[in-house]
Parts: structure tokens; C-alpha cells; sequence
């Protein structure tokens, strides 16, 4: 290790092999998801709290699709719901109701709750989603697209959200 | 001009020792009772850590800080006393000395000590402490080859309104806020363009301070200019970030990290085995104790930490303070303490203890006499 410092600014270097992880990151890198990519997707650099964006072309326009994991229920699937028909433009839903229009999937990962997020006065956004609810932990698939982009995409967004795999 | 006599005799008169430590009595009182709503770290810097604090929010009164530095000169001043130095005051003397010892250590804690925690899983090992409540930002340099470099801004740069230059990466960062308790939420529309990484997407919320400091989850808003037209912005970075915002600067890779102050050891501790005895039918611990291999050179030495049986290493003590329990594995999380001004008291009460004793022993023949029936 080697080490310079003045007025409460320093700098080291610490080998890469060795280099300390604090518990959340060690966590993260312990687990790590993998999938299978349809052919037309194109992987972007989006945001640092995601794990992977997608651009998702259709005839309709390109759509955004994002997978994110966070440690927890992540605030619950009703928060996170509400918080996309919001995003939509649509009023929040009780949890009864939120289950009632929800689909119970099956993929790799295990099972998953399907959202797909319609509104019908606002035909420009749209979003299909994937919530994984693990042990101890929430992943997200979301494709932000418009209505008519959803009915293309929607096949391969269902296949992509059942090849998420943990890597052992 | 001022009269050398009338001011030591002044600044080093009895009374203002006494006082001071009547008012040393008032002051640990009401930092007592305010940990009850404050919590234990806010009552010691606001009572025991300052040179004064605000009484009913606008009466200056004189902190835990300034009162035994005024102690100190009191005592070190009094030792300037001509008529002090006689062989009939030397146990006074002593006693005097043996005092100021203690002052002067307890200065020495409170300037140098460093307190924090390191916590180790088993079957892995750390060589790190991470502070209590002390934060740092670090710029972490992913594209040299072998190693990662970081770049460190320390707590007293990261407060709001300051502005970072550093000439080296050739970036200017502007501390927007640094907030001590935060929670993040999405946003619900889209961002301006000037927020960068996970900004974009999420917001950071001021959240209600918890009295303990440890519970709390700080974060920081700062922005970034230099590092090109694409990726100056303003940034956000909070403790426990998951994915740690990333950016080039000089066609080199960096990512932020917010996080507790670290501070590198000369060896590793290693946790071999983790141990817990529960009270029967209960889940609360009554006993609990690491296993660890303390490394240095390379060289291992086995040792048991354990409640009250501390590991001693280099001027660092290891406390068994707490633990996690883990699906496949239990972490131990030992309170870790460096303290500069750890032998102070030991030694200082040794002296005064000698101090009165000489003292007695000088003025026992006079006690004795005063006593006797024939000095009636």
C-alpha cells in the first residue's frame, strides 16, 4: 500500500486482488444475474443503481428496460406498483387490487409477479414489469415503452424476465 | 503593565479550581439527563466535546472543552507559586503534578483518540476500522492496472457549502448538502440534466436524525465540474450504496464511495470461529467470544477476544462488542479503540496516590504532636 496525504486529502493504492469490500458490496458481487438477451436488445450504459438497461426496439418506437436489485421488499410490491401507474398517470391501487391485476410466473430466479401497465388516455407510456421477490432481497424488470410497442415486446419481456438465472 | 505576581496568583487561585469543578459537576448532569433525548454522541459534543454551548438556545455557557483547559492552567499555574516549592508541600506538589498528568491525558483522548468498528465474517479477515462518525468521500481509480488508487476527502472538507479543488484529478467539487440521516426514493418525474448517476432516477430525502449516530445513514449532494461537459453534474452518494456512481475523468474510470472514515492497520485480524452462549430459553447473549489469528509480516498468532477480554495490539484495543447472525455464518463486530492517552490515568493516580501519601507521612509527626496529651 502506498499513501500521500496533505490538508485532509489523501490518496492510496491498494492492490486489486486485496482490495477491501465493505459487506454491501461483497454482498452484491455474491450475487450476481445472468440471462439470456433477445436477439434485437441492445445492452446501454444506464444508471449506476441498475444492473443492466436495454434498449427494446419495436415497429412502435424504442422502449427502456431496466433490471435492479435491491436488498429487502425494496418498500413492497404495492409501493412500487402504485409508484408506476403514477409514472403513467393512473390512480394508485389498494394491494387486493394490485393482486388482481398482477400474473403469478414462474422463470428461473423462481417465481415472479407480471404487471403490465396500461393507460388507455395516455397511449405514449407504458410499462410491463417483473418483480422477483427472493430471500432477502427484490429484483426488478421494467420496460418503460408506449402501448403499441407493449404488444410486440411483450413475448420476448416475459421470455427474457423467465432466463434471469442466479451465477453460482 | 501587568504584574506577573498578581496574575498567576490570579489565574492560579484555588477558587477557580473549585468552581470549575463545581461546574464540571453541573455540566456531566445535564448531559446525562439530555442523552435520554438526544442520544449519547449529540449530549458529549454538545456538552463534554465543546468550547461552549448555548443554554435555552441563546445563553453562551462555557463546554466540557473549555472548562478543563481551564483547569489545566489553573493547576500547571499554581506550580509557579513561590511559596509551593518547600520540602513540607512536596506531597502537594506531587498531588498537583499527578493532576495535571491526568488533564493533560485527557486532552491528548480527546485531540488523538479514535474510536470505531470493525466487523469480520468468518473465514475471512479485515485490516480496517471503520469511525463511528466520521465520514469520507472517495474517488476510487478502477484503470491502473494491478491496483485500485483512492483519493480520500476527509469529514472537515464534506460540510455544505465547501468547495473542494484538487488540482491532481483537476476537479472541482461543490458540497450541496451533507445530510445526516437520508432515505431514497424514485423520482416521479424525470430529472434535469444536471443530475448525474443514481440522481437520475432516485432522490435523496432528508429523514429525521435517530438519537443513536451509529443508526443513522448519511448522505451527500456535491457537484462535480472537470471531469468533461458529459459527466460534470451534480452527484449523489449515500452510506450502504450499493452501486456506486461511476464517471471518466482523464480518460481514466473512477467511482464514488461515501463512506465511514478508515483507517488502514499495520496487521489483519482473521475470524476463525465465532461463539455464542444464550441465557436459557431466551435470545438474549450471555456470553460471546471470537476466535481470531492475528496477522502481522504474514505471521499468524491465535487469541480469544471476549467479553472483558480484550485484544491489546499496537495501541489498539479490540472489544467483543457485537455480532450478526448470518444464514451460513455468524460476523463479529468488535468495537475497536486507539487511544493515545490510555496510560494517563494509570500513571497519574499512581502519583497522586504517592503524592498524599508523602503528604501524610510529612505532616504526621505534626498531627501526632498536636494529639499527645502533652501538648495540652
Amino acid at each position: 500500500m502506498s499513501c500521500e496525504s496533505s490538508d485532509h486529502i489523501r490518496t492510496y493504492r491498494l492492490p486489486k486482488q486485496a482490495q477491501p469490500l465493505d459487506n454491501d458490496l461483497k454482498g452484491k458481487n455474491e450475487f450476481v444475474l445472468k440471462w439470456e438477451t433477445p436477439e434485437m436488445w441492445t445492452e446501454v450504459k444506464g444508471h449506476s443503481m441498475r444492473l443492466a438497461s436495454f434498449t427494446v426496439p419495436t415497429t412502435k418506437g424504442e422502449g427502456d428496460l431496466s433490471i435492479t436489485t435491491f436488498s429487502g421488499s425494496s418498500g413492497g410490491i404495492e409501493a412500487n406498483v402504485n409508484r408506476w401507474l403514477g409514472q403513467i398517470g393512473l390512480e394508485p391501487l389498494s394491494l387486493i387490487e394490485i393482486q388482481k391485476i398482477s400474473l403469478t410466473s414462474r422463470g428461473k430466479l423462481g417465481d415472479y409477479q407480471y404487471f403490465k401497465l396500461i393507460n388507455e388516455d395516455q397511449k405514449e407510456s407504458a410499462i410491463l414489469a417483473s418483480i422477483f421477490q427472493l430471500d432477502g432481497r427484490t429484483v426488478f424488470v421494467k420496460l418503460s415503452i408506449n402501448v403499441g410497442g407493449i404488444v410486440e415486446a411483450e413475448s420476448e419481456f416475459r421470455a427474457f424476465c423467465e432466463s434471469i438465472y442466479v451465477l453460482e | 503593565m501587568i504584574d506577573i505576581k498578581q496574575l498567576i496568583k490570579f489565574i492560579s487561585s484555588p477558587k477557580v479550581f473549585s468552581y470549575t469543578v463545581v461546574w464540571l459537576i453541573v455540566i456531566v448532569f445535564f448531559g446525562t439527563i439530555a442523552q435520554k433525548d438526544v442520544g449519547l454522541y449529540a449530549s458529549q459534543v454538545k456538552y463534554f466535546s465543546s468550547y461552549y454551548f448555548l443554554f435555552a438556545g441563546f445563553l453562551p455557557l462555557p463546554g466540557g472543552r473549555i472548562t478543563i483547559i481551564i483547569m489545566t492552567v489553573n493547576l500547571a499555574s499554581s506550580l509557579f507559586k513561590k511559596n509551593l516549592w518547600k520540602m513540607k508541600k512536596l506531597g502537594i506538589i506531587i498531588v498537583h503534578i499527578g493532576g495535571l498528568l491526568l488533564l493533560i491525558g485527557g486532552g491528548i483522548t480527546a485531540k488523538f483518540s479514535a474510536e470505531g468498528n470493525m466487523v469480520i465474517g468468518e473465514g475471512e479477515s479485515s485490516d480496517h476500522v471503520d469511525d463511528y462518525h466520521d465520514m469520507e468521500l472517495a474517488f476510487v481509480n478502477t484503470s491502473l492496472e494491478d491496483s485500485l488508487e483512492y483519493t480520500i476527502f476527509d469529514a472537515p472538507l464534506l460540510g455544505e457549502g465547501k468547495r473542494i479543488k484538487y488540482d491532481k484529478l483537476g476537479i472541482q467539487i461543490d458540497i450541496i448538502d451533507h445530510i445526516k440521516n437520508v432515505r431514497i426514493e424514485s423520482r416521479i418525474s424525470p430529472a434535469d440534466s444536471i443530475y448525474k448517476g443514481f440522481l437520475n432516477d432516485f432522490v435523496i430525502i432528508p429523514k429525521q436524525p435517530d438519537k443513536e449516530n451509529t443508526q443513522n445513514r448519511p448522505g451527500l449532494i456535491f457537484k462535480i465540474e472537470g471531469t468533461g461537459k458529459e459527466t460534470d453534474g451534480i452527484y449523489g452518494a449515500f452510506l450502504g450504496q450499493r452501486v456506486p456512481d461511476t464517471f471518466e475523468i482523464g480518460g481514466e474510470l473512477f467511482f464514488t464511495e461515501f463512506r465511514r472514515k478508515r483507517t488502514y492497520l499495520p496487521f489483519a485480524i482473521e475470524l476463525l470461529d465465532f461463539k455464542k452462549v444464550m441465557h436459557p430459553g431466551t435470545n438474549v447473549a450471555k456470553s460471546f467470544s471470537s476466535e481470531v489469528n492475528l496477522i502481522e509480516n504474514k505471521i499468524p498468532r491465535r487469541v480469544l477476544i471476549q467479553m472483558n477480554e480484550p485484544l491489546r495490539h499496537r495501541g489498539y484495543t479490540f472489544y467483543q462488542a457485537s455480532f450478526v447472525d448470518g444464514l451460513d455464518k455468524e460476523t463479529t463486530v468488535l468495537a475497536t479503540v486507539k487511544n493515545y492517552g490510555r496510560m494517563f490515568p494509570y500513571i497519574s493516580s499512581i502519583i497522586m496516590s504517592i503524592g498524599l501519601l508523602i503528604h501524610l507521612l510529612i505532616n504526621l509527626p505534626k498531627m501526632l504532636k498536636k494529639r499527645s496529651p502533652s501538648s495540652k
